[in-house]
C-alpha cells in the first residue's frame, strides 16, 4: 500500500474542481487527461507562452510556476475569462504566492480551494515521521470500503475546502482576468455544514468502517496538522437537529440498529478508544519483543482506561 | 491431582459444562472463592494456585522487574502520540492510570501465563473452557497452556448485537482454538470479525438449557393478583463502556420510555401486573432509581425483583426489555418480548419504537393471547434455531463432547510435577 487509494481520490476531487471553471474553448496544462471531460484542448503545448493571446474562455494550469509562467497563462485567457492554477502545499509558488502573482497580472481572485488533505505531498504525510509507512497503508485500507471512499470524498468537499490552503497538499486559485466593465467579484466561501452535509454525513456514519475512518482522522490527521475541533461534540450537536436522522434512521436500520441522537457519537467514542488502546497494547508488544502474548492479556483492562480517560476528556457530554 | 483436569473460567456458559465434565475429569477454577461456590453445589474443584511453586514468583518476580519499567518508559515515551482527543494530546487524562494499571496488573497476568505453561508441562491439563476469553488472567492461562499444546475452547455468553459497537471491540477475536456459539446468528457475529468459520462449532448455548424446560405458570407464582403479568427488564452496561455519560443517559432514557408505555398499557387494562426486572449487576440505589420512575411516568409496578427470572418470565406474558441477552431468554422460555429500540434477528423478539405512544399501542396488543398463539410458536421455533442451534436443552452436553474430544488431542505425559 503506498496510498493510491487517496491518490485516485484526490485525483478524481481535482478533475471535479477543474471540471468546475472549464469553459470552451480552454486551453489546459499540462495536457488534459481522462476525467476532464470534453476539452478544447490547445494540442501538446505544455509551456503557456506558446498559447495564443486572449484565445480561451479558460486557462488551466496544473503545475504552478513563476511569474512569468502565470503572466502567460493570464495573457492567454480571453478578458473576463477565467484562470485556474494548482498550487501545491510546501512547494512554491504556494497559493497566496499564485494569487499574489495572478492579481498582479491582471486577475481578480474570485476563490482558492484547498483539496487533497492526506496527499502524497500533503503537510499530514510531511509530519508523519517514520510511522508514516504503516500510516498511509493504514489509509489505504480503509479506503477499500465504498463507504469509506464516500466519507473522503464528503470530507474533501465540506471540510477541506474550508481549511487554510496552507493544511492540503493541493489547492485551486481560481481567478477572472480583467478587462470587463464589470468587475469580477470573489465568491464568498460556500456555506459549510449545513443541514444537508449533517444528514449526509450522519447517514455514513451508520458504517463501521466509517466510524474507524473518523477514529483515524481524529487520532492521526488532527493533531499532526493541529487542526481543533471535536467531533464526538459535533456528532451529539448535529444529532440533535430536527431532521437530521432522516437518512440515518434508514442506513442504521438496514445494518439492525435502531437511530437516535448520540449514537452516533458513541459509536465514534468506542471506536476511539478502541484505536487507542490497540495503540497501548502495540507499544507495549514493541518494548518487549518476546513477550506479545503478554501484552496482548492487557487489551481489556486498557481498553477500561482509555474509555475512562475519554470520559474525561468528554467532561460528562 | 491423580486424573487429568480441565481448566474452567467460570460463568454462565462454563458453569453447566463444568456439572457435565466433573464426573470424568478433575475441575480447576482460578480463583478460590469458585472453589468454594462449587463446593456447595456439590462440585469439587481445584484451585489453579495449586499448580503454583516457589520456583514460579521467583521467575515471576524476575519477569516483573523485566517487562515493567521497559513497559512504563515506553508509555511515557508514546503517550503523546498515542492520547489524543480532539486534535489535542491529552497524555495527561491517560499516562497515569495506564502506569498503574501496568505496574499493579502484571504480576497477576505473568503469573498466568506460568501457571498455563506449567500445567501444559504437567500433561495434567486436558483442556480449557473459557466463559469470556477477554479478561487478563484467562488470556494469559490460554497463552500459556496453549504453547504447551493444551486445545482451549471459548463458549460465549453475551449477545453481541450491532446495536453500539463500531466493529472493533475486543470479544471479536478467538485466543482459544474452537469457539462454541449458540446458534447461527453468533456464529455470523464471529465470522464477521474474521474469526475463520471452520473454528466455529453450534452447540446451543449451556447457560440457555434451563431455559428449554420452562413451563408457563399463573401470576399467583409470583404471589401477584390475577390479571396479565408484564415485565419489564432494566439494563446495565456498566461504568466502563466508553462515552459512560452517555450510556447512563440512554439507559435511563429507554427506561423511562418503557414506563410511560407501560403505564399507558396500565390505562387501558388496570388488570395487567408490571414486574420490574432489575439487571443483577445493576448497583444497590437501581431499584429506587427505577422505582422513582415509574412514579413520574404513572406506571404501577406490583413487584421489583433483582433475582427470580425464571418465575418471572414463566409468569409473564409478556417481557418489555432494553438490549440484553433476556430478550433471548425470555422467547426460549416461551414469553414474547419487545425490545426497546433494537432489533434481534427473528421474528420471536418485536422491535418497539423509541416512543411511549407506539411502543404503549405494540404492548397492549400483545399482551393477551400473543403468548398462547400458534404464530408466536412458530416465531419461537425459527427465533431459538437462530440464537441457540439445536434449541434441545442439551447445550452442556454437546460442549463437554467437543472439550473431551479436543482433550484426546492434549500432549498426556506425566511430567512429574505441579499439584499432585
Amino acid at each position: 500500500m503506498d496510498g493510491r487509494r487517496w491518490a485516485r481520490l484526490a485525483a478524481r476531487r481535482e478533475n471535479e474542481l477543474l471540471r468546475a471553471v472549464l469553459a470552451a474553448p480552454a486551453a489546459v496544462l499540462p495536457a488534459a487527461g481522462p476525467g476532464l471531460g470534453a476539452v478544447a484542448s490547445p494540442g501538446v503545448i505544455s509551456d503557456p507562452r506558446d498559447l495564443p493571446a486572449g484565445a480561451f474562455a479558460a486557462v488551466v494550469d496544473r503545475t504552478a510556476g513563476d511569474a512569468a509562467r502565470l503572466a502567460a497563462l493570464v495573457r492567454a485567457c480571453r478578458t473576463g475569462g477565467t484562470v485556474a492554477v494548482v498550487a501545491r502545499g510546501g512547494e512554491s509558488p504556494d497559493a497566496t504566492t499564485v494569487t499574489t502573482l495572478l492579481e498582479a497580472a491582471g486577475c481578480d481572485l474570485v476563490r482558492v480551494v484547498p483539496y487533497d488533505l492526506l496527499g502524497a505531498s500533503s503537510p499530514w504525510r510531511g509530519r508523519l515521521g517514520p510511522e508514516a509507512a504503516a500510516l498511509v497503508a493504514e489509509l489505504d485500507a480503509q479506503l477499500a470500503s465504498p463507504a469509506v471512499r464516500a466519507a473522503a470524498r464528503l470530507l474533501e468537499r465540506e471540510v477541506v475546502a474550508a481549511l487554510p490552503p496552507a493544511a492540503a497538499a493541493r489547492a485551486l486559485v481560481v481567478a477572472h482576468r480583467r478587462g470587463t466593465d464589470q468587475a469580477a467579484v470573489r465568491e464568498p466561501s460556500p456555506p459549510r455544514g449545513g443541514p444537508a452535509f449533517v444528514r449526509r454525513a450522519l447517514a455514513l456514519m451508520q458504517d463501521d468502517a466509517v466510524v474507524r475512518f473518523a477514529a483515524f482522522l481524529a487520532a492521526e490527521v488532527q493533531p499532526v496538522l493541529g487542526l481543533a475541533g471535536d467531533f464526538a461534540a459535533w456528532l451529539l450537536d448535529a444529532a440533535s437537529a430536527d431532521g437530521s436522522g432522516a437518512l440515518a434512521s434508514g442506513r442504521a436500520r438496514a445494518a439492525g440498529r435502531s437511530w437516535y441522537p448520540g449514537l452516533d457519537a458513541r459509536r465514534f467514542v468506542e471506536a476511539a478508544a478502541h484505536r487507542m488502546a490497540r495503540g497501548v497494547v502495540g507499544t507495549l508488544a514493541a518494548a518487549t519483543p518476546g513477550d506479545a502474548a503478554l501484552a496482548d492479556t492487557f487489551e481489556y483492562p486498557v481498553l477500561q482506561v482509555c474509555n475512562a480517560g475519554l470520559d474525561v476528556c468528554l467532561g460528562g457530554r | 491431582m491423580s486424573v487429568r483436569g480441565v481448566f474452567f473460567s467460570c460463568g454462565a456458559t462454563t458453569i453447566p459444562v463444568l456439572r457435565v465434565l466433573a464426573a470424568r475429569f478433575a475441575v480447576v477454577v482460578p480463583f478460590e472463592s469458585s472453589v468454594d461456590a462449587l463446593a456447595r453445589q456439590g462440585v469439587r474443584a481445584v484451585p489453579w494456585t495449586a499448580f503454583e511453586t516457589p520456583d514460579d514468583h521467583e521467575q515471576v518476580a524476575v519477569a516483573v522487574a523485566r517487562i515493567a519499567p521497559a513497559w512504563s518508559a515506553a508509555l511515557a515515551h508514546r503517550a503523546e502520540r498515542l492520547c489524543v482527543w480532539a486534535g489535542r494530546r491529552r497524555a495527561d487524562a491517560f499516562l497515569p492510570a495506564l502506569d498503574v494499571l501496568v505496574r499493579e496488573r502484571l504480576p497477576e497476568h505473568l503469573r498466568a501465563v506460568a501457571l498455563g505453561r506449567r500445567m501444559a508441562a504437567s500433561g495434567r491439563l486436558a483442556a480449557i473452557v473459557t466463559h469470556e476469553d477477554v479478561t487478563g488472567l484467562v488470556r494469559g492461562f490460554i497463552a500459556g497452556a496453549r504453547a504447551g499444546g493444551v486445545p482451549a475452547v471459548h463458549v460465549p455468553h453475551g449477545v453481541y448485537s450491532e446495536e453500539a459497537v463500531a466493529g472493533a471491540d475486543v470479544h471479536g477475536a478467538l485466543r482459544a482454538d474452537v469457539l462454541a456459539v449458540g446458534g447461527p446468528v453468533q456464529r455470523h457475529w464471529f465470522a464477521r470479525r474474521g474469526v475463520a468459520p471452520e473454528r466455529i462449532v453450534v452447540t446451543g448455548n449451556p447457560c440457555w438449557d434451563a431455559w428449554h424446560r420452562v413451563r408457563p405458570a399463573a401470576p399467583g407464582a409470583l404471589g401477584l393478583p390475577p390479571g396479565p403479568v408484564v415485565a419489564l427488564a432494566t439494563s446495565w452496561w456498566g461504568g466502563e463502556s466508553a462515552h459512560g455519560a452517555f450510556v447512563a443517559a440512554d439507559q435511563e432514557r429507554r427506561t423511562r420510555i418503557a414506563l410511560a408505555a407501560l403505564a399507558r398499557v396500565q390505562a387501558r387494562r388496570p388488570d395487567v401486573r408490571l414486574v420490574v426486572k432489575l439487571h443483577p449487576s445493576a448497583p444497590p440505589a437501581e431499584g429506587e432509581r427505577v422505582a422513582a420512575w415509574a412514579r413520574a411516568a404513572g406506571a404501577a409496578p406490583a413487584l421489583v425483583t433483582r433475582d427470580r427470572l425464571a418465575e418471572v418470565l414463566a409468569a409473564s406474558a409478556l417481557l418489555v426489555t432494553l438490549p440484553s441477552t433476556i430478550a433471548v431468554e425470555s422467547v426460549l422460555a416461551g414469553t414474547p418480548a419487545i425490545a426497546v429500540g433494537c432489533r434481534y434477528a427473528g421474528e420471536a423478539v418485536v422491535e418497539g419504537p423509541l416512543e411511549a405512544e407506539g411502543l404503549g399501542t405494540l404492548a397492549l396488543g400483545m399482551v393477551e393471547g400473543w403468548k398462547e398463539s400458534a404464530e408466536f410458536a412458530r416465531r419461537r421455533r425459527a427465533f431459538a434455531a437462530l440464537w441457540d442451534g439445536p434449541a434441545d436443552g442439551r447445550a452442556a452436553t454437546r460442549v463437554a463432547t467437543l472439550v473431551e474430544a479436543l482433550a484426546g488431542t492434549a500432549r498426556t505425559e506425566e511430567a512429574g510435577h505441579g499439584a499432585g
